[in-house]
């Protein structure tokens, strides 16, 4: 099979967009390159070895995985898995890709559609579902997983605990939070706190739609989710969440040395999903929500119909950067405090990611 | 022995891809062989349960076949996406 344009020779500070169309690679607010032209890009991560893993979604050929632009083997299913409606589970999207941290450098994860988490321990020559997680009761007693958005459940966040490589985090629209302290053989809920107002009963044990969780890189006992509910912080690594507001929106960006700092881009309501007010607005807390100022200068201030859906927020230091779905990019280089436009042109922004 | 034809949109992810010649008694044997000359190209055509992709469309000659369509000598096999916009 073809191997796309090589990625090796990225330097410091490029921005990665994966959009509907392709990849786009930003320098200094610059497109600079162009790759897998076309492709619907569902899913970017950066090795620990600098190769750029990418997850596509074409229309014909399905979901398919590449490293630096050489395919790699895509995860499955097998003939005895069902669906939470009973059907034959049958990948329709990867949505999350990451290592498996310093301690296991070989180890790849992956999130899909259906809602799996497979693991591979050499870099995506082969893959395996993790059967704790996949037989959970919440999911095959309880019939506590169900689509959002999607026909499926499916699996759009991994954290991986840079201090305890074994101790990892899952998110699944819908289900909750899960993790596992033991690589993923067993699977506890993290669900303590949240609402599914969706639900008669909107304190299950799961049900719940976290669009985007993310972990503190130093503080890995403080999480941060924007969740369809609302914001959400844990102190306890998601033993217990505070809800902080009922702001819905899809993503979530953290300060990498403030524990009590984030962002949010608010959309209006589940039902009306776009910018809330129609106003583009980036909000900022450096006092864990309890108040929030406005971090937009810089962007439109006509009325825009667009939003930003989870992985297309990202910050890096004092660089952030988010793509919308009409395939906007904006960026910052100083937190917020301004950003500009660097394109307006693209398709829509599925994916964003700082790389080095 | 069968031709089998792709379509050009293949050729991004099979670069050397030609037109080959195999030996089968039906479509779903062919595109075992298939799989032998071009290696990773069933998960393009078939999901994980052997089934053909939703807007794969495979053709004897002129006419729409699935995998369990007989094929016999001289037959030729057409691989074809679906047409499809967006």
């Amino acid at each position: 099979m073809t191997k796309f344009s090589s990625s090796k020779h990225y330097q410091v500070d490029k921005l990665l967009v994966g959009t509907s169309k392709g990849l786009i690679t930003f320098h200094n607010g610059k497109e600079v390159r162009f790759e897998y032209e076309g492709l619907n890009i569902t899913a970017i991560h950066q090795l620990t070895n600098g190769e750029i893993a990418v997850a596509i979604n074409h229309k014909h050929w399905g979901s398919k995985l590449f490293i630096n632009g050489a395919p790699i083997p895509a995860p499955t299913f097998q003939k005895n898995h069902k669906t939470v409606t009973g059907s034959q589970a049958i990948l329709k999207q990867i949505w999350f890709i990451t290592d498996g941290g310093e301690k296991y450098p070989d180890r790849l994860w992956v999130g899909t559609e259906p809602g799996a988490l497979f693991i591979s321990e050499d870099r995506g020559q082969h893959w395996h579902l993790i059967n704790g997680l996949w037989n959970h009761p919440s999911r095959i007693s309880h019939q506590q997983w169900f689509g959002a958005g999607k026909d499926l459940p499916f699996i759009h966040s991994i954290i991986v605990d840079p201090n305890n490589n074994d101790c990892i985090y899952i998110s699944v629209s819908c289900a909750g939070i899960f993790r596992s302290m033991d690589s993923g053989k067993t699977w506890d809920l993290m669900n303590e706190g949240m609402k599914a107002k969706y639900l008669p009963n909107p304190k299950p044990e799961a049900g719940y739609d976290p669009h985007q969780v993310l972990m503190h890189p130093t503080h890995n006992h403080v999480l941060w989710q924007q969740n369809h509910c609302g914001v959400y912080r844990s102190e306890n690594g998601g033993k217990q969440w505070i809800e902080i507001n009922d702001q819905y929106g899809f993503c979530i960006s953290i300060d990498e040395h403030n524990p009590e700092e984030a962002w949010i881009i608010p959309v209006e309501n589940e039902t009306s999903r776009i910018p809330k007010d129609r106003l583009l607005r980036v909000l900022h807390t450096q006092d864990c929500g309890k108040s929030w100022n406005d971090a937009s200068s810089g962007l439109p201030n006509e009325p825009f119909y667009s939003i930003v859906l989870r992985n297309g927020f990202a910050k890096k230091g004092d660089l952030m950067a988010f793509g919308t779905t009409n395939g906007n990019v904006y960026m910052s280089n100083d937190k917020a405090n301004s950003w500009q436009e660097i394109s307006t042109n693209l398709a829509k922004v599925n994916y964003i990611s700082f790389i080095k | 022995m069968i031709k089998v034809h792709f379509t050009s949109a293949l050729k991004r992810f099979f670069p050397n891809l030609q037109t080959i010649e195999v030996e089968a008694s039906d479509v779903s044997t062919a595109l075992l062989q298939v799989e032998e000359k071009y290696p990773g190209m069933k998960s393009y055509l078939m999901d994980e349960t052997e089934q053909l992709r939703p807007h794969v469309n495979i053709f004897i000659g002129e006419d729409i076949a699935t995998l369990e369509n007989e094929v016999s000598a001289n037959d030729e096999i057409f691989i074809f996406q679906a047409l499809s916009g967006g």
